[in-house]
């Protein structure tokens, strides 16, 4: 992956460019108007400055949204949130389909009150004690 | 309540959390830079929604569409990692442990664990020199494919002041990246 560096075109900014700083970021993401749009693309026909700027912008976007990605190996299981929610519920601790969660999360149930409290219910008669 | 609405169930709940769990959490663990709160912000934010589910009330009713429990998970999980962030100016970097290490050479992509972790590292530094409200202006709109419009919602202000913000965020996470590269290579050069 290429990765965005100090460009060797500063030297190449002139006048216009300041008055397109802060359009360029917007314009991946559709958020300049029409006006604008076409005003800016006007300006990187023939600015290089702008287009490696434009460039660089593309680049960190790639970059932010893969390292972001990476965060959800780190993510808790659903099954784990579920459980976790559920066990917080002191009204509903019987009634619910516990077979859904209990199995693959039975550490995370282990330490609630309701998990040692809870009598072996066939599925078919889970009821509130 | 309006009568023709009716709740959801458990298994929507549960299909629910299945579905927005791990962007949600990507989107906490960038926002308060802690695996720990994180998940804890992860878990508030389903319980939330669990007690909305059981009261009935919209968007947690059979008819609303995901759309809007999508923004409406987002918006809650935000405004609790802001007053996290507020409470205990929570803005410190992780490290990597040896977990994270293993679990972050598991992500896909084709570069080196090497190459991921200095690359983790310096966005993880860049991101660190924005307000919370930028990051999450970024990861909102470039990470997690809102519109401006979605994000103004969930950030509670204007969709202008999004893209103002954004616009700003995204030049001094460019600035702040680009420092970030030269000091890793100043400590790599002998």
């Amino acid at each position: 992956m290429s990765k965005p560096t100090h460009d060797s075109h500063d030297s190449l900014m002139g006048p216009g460019c300041a008055a397109y700083a802060s359009q360029l970021p917007l314009l991946a993401h559709g958020l300049l108007d029409p006006a604008e749009r076409a005003a800016l693309a006007g300006h990187l026909d023939s600015c290089v400055y702008c287009q490696a700027r434009l460039a660089a912008y593309g680049q960190i976007d790639t970059i932010l949204t893969q390292v972001a990605r990476q965060a959800r190996a780190l993510a808790p299981a659903p099954d784990e949130i579920v459980a976790a929610v559920l066990s917080q519920d002191d009204t509903l601790p019987f009634t619910l389909p516990l077979k859904t969660f209990i199995g693959t999360t039975e550490d995370s149930m282990s330490n609630t009150n309701h998990a040692h409290d809870a009598p072996d219910f066939p599925e078919s008669s889970q009821k509130n004690p | 309540m309006d009568p023709r609405q009716t709740a959801i169930t458990l298994e929507d709940f549960t299909a629910l959390v299945e579905h927005y769990e791990v962007p949600l959490y990507e989107f906490l663990h960038h926002l308060v830079q802690d695996q720990d709160t994180a998940r804890d912000l992860l878990q508030d934010t389903f319980s939330e929604a669990w007690r909305a589910v059981q009261r009935q009330v919209p968007p947690f009713v059979a008819g609303n569409d995901d759309v809007e429990r999508r923004r409406w998970l987002y918006r809650v999980a935000y405004r609790r990692a802001i007053d996290v962030l507020r409470r205990h100016y929570l803005i410190r970097w992780e490290s990597l442990d040896a977990t994270d290490l293993m679990n972050v050479a598991q992500a896909p992509g084709g570069i080196s664990l090497e190459d991921r972790i200095v690359e983790h590292d310096t966005m993880q530094h860049a991101l660190g020199q924005l307000a919370p409200t930028d990051v999450a202006c970024l990861l909102l709109i470039v990470v997690q494919g809102f519109t401006a419009g979605e994000a103004a919602l969930i950030l509670g202000m204007a969709e202008h002041a999004v893209a103002k913000r954004l616009s700003r965020a995204k030049q001094r996470l460019l600035v702040a990246y680009l420092a970030q590269t030269d000091r890793a290579s100043e400590r790599i050069q002998p």
